[in-house]
């Protein structure tokens, strides 16, 4: 059960560390696009660690698998998201030069 | 490259009792233990099926034994492309030299290639900027020489998780 915890917690600290890069990444990245690089890429890593360290202080299956549905769909949603995004800054550039 | 056959009714039926019994499943995960939601569940879970399996059509579909390989290639790049964001985040900052590519997609139309432009941005340094036809856009947040190499592997294993071996060279 230590060991459990103490991997719990390495992964708590891990995810932790991936959000506040993702934060600085957003502060201090030159683009609107280069800042969409931390927030679709570090903070689904970020919110993975946090779920993996909870799910192993779960002894429940039920939100075990409640919490890896939350990660898949953070994971669609934030990679479709993303996309329509990128695509909405491309049609505002465009617009802008032409 | 290969497309579906058209499905034989056992084969639908098939498909049908999957995708019912994984609506069931959502449904328990998200409602919990209480007997009386199978009142709104059931007819959820039938509503579900309607929809995925109209809204998937007859085209390429995902098959289920390639899954495993591929969450297990999603979770390695994730963690490869979160460290790539830290390190340029905390050392690189606003010194970094963003730029764009494209990369002519092998995959055929919709489902298979509408994964691999969401899935360009799990990979280092890679983000899906648009999608006209079969050609891709990527932003890169720096130069990247393995780039190239990296999209088509990604777009073989998308291929791969829909049952589509891609023979000709990437363009």
């Amino acid at each position: 059960m230590i060991l459990l915890e103490l991997l719990s917690t390495v992964f708590l600290c891990l995810g932790l560390f991936f959000f506040i890069a993702s934060a600085i990444g957003l502060l201090r990245f030159p683009d609107t696009l280069c800042r969409m690089h931390a927030l679709a890429k570090a903070d689904n890593l970020a919110l993975g660690c946090i779920i993996l360290g909870v799910i192993l202080r779960q002894t429940d299956l039920l939100t075990i698998a409640k919490l890896v549905l939350i990660w898949g769909i953070t994971l669609l949603s934030s990679a479709t998201s993303g996309f329509l995004l990128a695509q909405r800054i491309r049609r505002k550039t465009l617009h802008e030069e032409f | 490259m290969s497309s579906a056959p058209h499905l034989i009714p056992s084969t639908r039926a098939f498909r049908t009792l999957i995708t019912f019994l994984l609506g069931l499943f959502l449904w328990k995960v998200c409602t919990g233990y209480d007997p009386e939601s199978w009142i709104l569940g059931i007819p959820a879970a039938a509503l579900f099926t309607y929809f995925v399996i109209k809204g998937a059509g007859d085209g390429p579909r995902i098959h289920l034994r390639a899954l495993p390989g591929f969450t297990a290639y999603f979770l390695l790049q994730s963690f490869r492309t979160g460290m790539d964001v830290a390190r340029h985040a905390l050392l690189t900052g606003q010194h970094v030299n963003p730029g764009f590519t494209q990369y002519r997609s092998r995959l055929p139309e919709g489902s298979p290639r509408a994964v691999f432009a969401n899935m360009i941005s799990l990979l280092p340094g890679t983000l899906s900027w648009s999608l006209t036809g079969d050609m891709h856009k990527i932003h890169m947040l720096e130069g990247n020489p393995l780039a190239y190499e990296e999209l088509a592997e990604l777009e073989a294993r998308v291929g791969r998780l829909y049952g589509i071996e891609l023979q000709e060279a990437p363009l």
